[in-house]
C-alpha cells in the first residue's frame, strides 16, 4: 500500500528574504531607545571614567545617535517608490546596518561595564580583533544611509514636500560620504583627540568634545547629522511656501558642508570648536 | 539612598505587584502593568546594577560556587540578584495567573498557588503545572476516569 499526501500549497518563497526595511529600522531604533533609561541611570550612579570621561557617556551619546539616525530612515523610507523601498537592495542593506547597530552598541557598552575602552582599544588580542571588526560594522550603518539616500534621489517628491525630498537626498548621500572621510580620517590615527592634553577630562557637559585642543568627533558629528538637520530644513522651507526656490536646499546644503569642512579643519590644526 | 533602601524600594515594588495579582479583579490595564510595566522596571534596575557592579566584584564568575558567592559579596550586586528573583518570579506569577485563568481555575484556588510562587517561586511552579495536568486530564476524559 502507498501512503499519498497533498502537499499543503506553500507561499513560503524558496529564497531567503530580508524583513522589510522599514521594519528593521523602527526595529532597531526601538532597540536603542530601550537601551537609553539603563545607560542613563548607569551614567548617573557609576563614578568610573574612561580617560577622564564618565564610562556610559559613550554608550548613551552612540545609543541616541543610533536611535536618531534609524527613526530617520523609518520616517523616510515611505518616500522610496515601491520598487526601491521594496527591493532586495534596500532590505538587505538596512538588516546588515541594523544588524551592524545592535553589535556595535553591545561592544561599546560592553566594554563600558568592563571598565574600558571600545574604539582604539588594542589592549588585548580579543580587542585587537574586535576592533576593525567594529570599523566594518560603522561601515555598513553609513551605506544603508547612503543607499537610501540614492533611493530618494531615483524617486519624484510628493505634492508640497519638494525642499524636504531634496534636503532629505542630499543629507544621506553627501552625510554617508563625508562621515566616511571624517571617520576614515579619524580612524588612521590614534585617537579623537588632536594636540592638547590627550584626556577627556576637560570635555564639554554631555557633549564631552575636547575644550583645550582639537577633537575630530566635532566634524564627524555634524557631517553624521546632515541627515536630520537639511530634511528638517526642507521642512521648514516647504512650510514657509518657498516652492519655487529649486537651488534653496543645494545651497543649503552647500553652506552646512562648508561649515562641517571648517570644524574638521579646526579639528585637525589641533583648535578646540569651543575652548574652555 | 543607601542600597538597603533600594533593597527595600525594590522589594515594595514586587509585594504591591503580588497583592495585586492575588487579590485585585484582572482589569485589562494591571495585566499590562503586571506583565510589562512592574517586571519591565525591576529589569531595568538589574541591568543598571549588572553593568556597573559585576566586574567590580574581585573574583566574581559563574564557573564555580566560589565565584558565584564572590561576584554576590558586594551590596549592589547581591541587590543586582534579589533584584533578578523579583523580576522573575512576578513574571511567572503573571504568566500562571494568566494560564489558570485560561484554565477556569477559581482565584480563591490560584492564592495559594500565586502565594507560593511568591515565596518559594520554583514550588508554586511545579504546583501549578501538576494542576493544569490534573485539571486537563479530567478536561480530556470522562469523570469516571479519574476514580478508576
Amino acid at each position: 500500500m502507498t501512503i499519498t499526501a497533498t502537499l499543503p500549497h506553500r507561499q513560503t518563497p524558496t529564497t531567503i528574504a530580508a524583513p522589510a526595511a522599514r521594519a528593521t529600522a523602527i526595529a532597531t531604533a526601538a532597540l536603542m531607545l530601550a537601551l537609553m533609561p539603563s545607560t542613563l541611570l548607569a551614567l548617573l550612579i557609576d563614578a568610573r571614567t574612561f580617560n577622564g570621561a564618565p564610562l556610559w557617556l559613550k554608550p548613551l551619546h552612540f545609543e541616541l545617535a543610533l536611535a536618531l539616525n534609524f527613526a530617520t530612515l523609518a520616517l523616510l523610507l515611505p518616500l522610496l517608490i515601491p520598487a526601491w523601498r521594496q527591493s532586495r537592495t534596500a532590505r538587505w542593506s538596512m538588516l546588515a546596518g541594523g544588524f551592524s547597530a545592535v553589535l556595535e552598541i553591545v561592544w561599546i557598552a560592553g566594554e563600558a561595564a568592563l571598565g574600558r575602552g571600545s574604539h582604539f582599544n588594542v589592549a588585548t588580542q580579543l580587542e585587537t580583533a574586535l576592533y576593525p571588526l567594529a570599523g566594518a560594522g560603522s561601515l555598513l550603518i553609513v551605506l544603508s544611509s547612503g543607499i537610501l539616500g540614492y533611493g530618494l534621489w531615483r524617486s519624484p517628491a510628493l505634492p508640497g514636500s519638494a525642499h524636504m525630498h531634496r534636503g532629505a537626498t542630499l543629507g544621506l548621500l553627501l552625510g554617508s560620504i563625508v562621515t566616511l572621510i571624517v571617520a576614515g580620517y579619524m580612524s588612521a590615527g590614534h585617537g579623537h583627540l588632536v594636540g592638547g592634553p590627550q584626556t577627556d577630562a576637560f570635555g564639554l557637559p554631555f557633549l564631552g568634545w575636547a575644550t583645550r585642543g582639537g577633537d575630530l568627533r566635532v566634524p564627524h558629528f555634524f557631517a553624521t547629522h546632515a541627515m536630520q538637520a537639511l530634511p528638517i530644513a526642507g521642512l521648514v522651507a516647504d512650510r514657509l511656501g518657498w516652492l519655487r526656490a529649486s537651488w534653496l536646499m543645494p545651497a543649503a546644503a552647500g553652506l552646512y558642508f562648508a561649515g562641517v569642512l571648517a570644524v574638521f579643519a579646526e579639528a585637525v590644526m589641533g583648535l578646540p570648536f569651543i575652548a574652555g | 539612598m543607601t542600597w538597603e533602601n533600594w533593597f527595600s524600594l525594590a522589594s515594595a515594588t514586587a509585594a504591591a505587584g503580588w497583592a495585586a495579582l492575588i487579590l485585585l479583579p484582572r482589569w485589562p490595564w494591571l495585566r499590562g502593568v503586571m506583565r510589562y510595566a512592574v517586571p519591565g522596571a525591576l529589569a531595568i534596575a538589574y541591568t543598571v546594577l549588572a553593568a556597573v557592579y559585576f566586574v567590580q566584584a574581585k573574583g566574581g564568575g559563574f564557573n564555580s560556587l566560589a565565584e558565584v558567592k564572590a561576584l554576590l559579596a558586594t551590596d549592589p550586586t547581591l541587590l543586582a540578584g534579589w533584584i533578578h528573583y523579583l523580576a522573575f518570579d512576578l513574571f511567572m506569577g503573571v504568566w500562571i495567573a494568566e494560564q489558570a485563568d485560561k484554565l477556569g481555575l477559581s482565584r480563591l484556588l490560584q492564592a495559594p498557588i500565586l502565594v507560593l510562587t511568591f515565596l518559594f517561586g520554583p514550588i508554586g511552579y511545579l504546583i501549578f503545572i501538576a494542576v493544569q495536568a490534573a485539571l486537563r486530564a479530567t478536561a480530556a476524559s470522562k469523570p469516571i476516569a479519574v476514580l478508576q
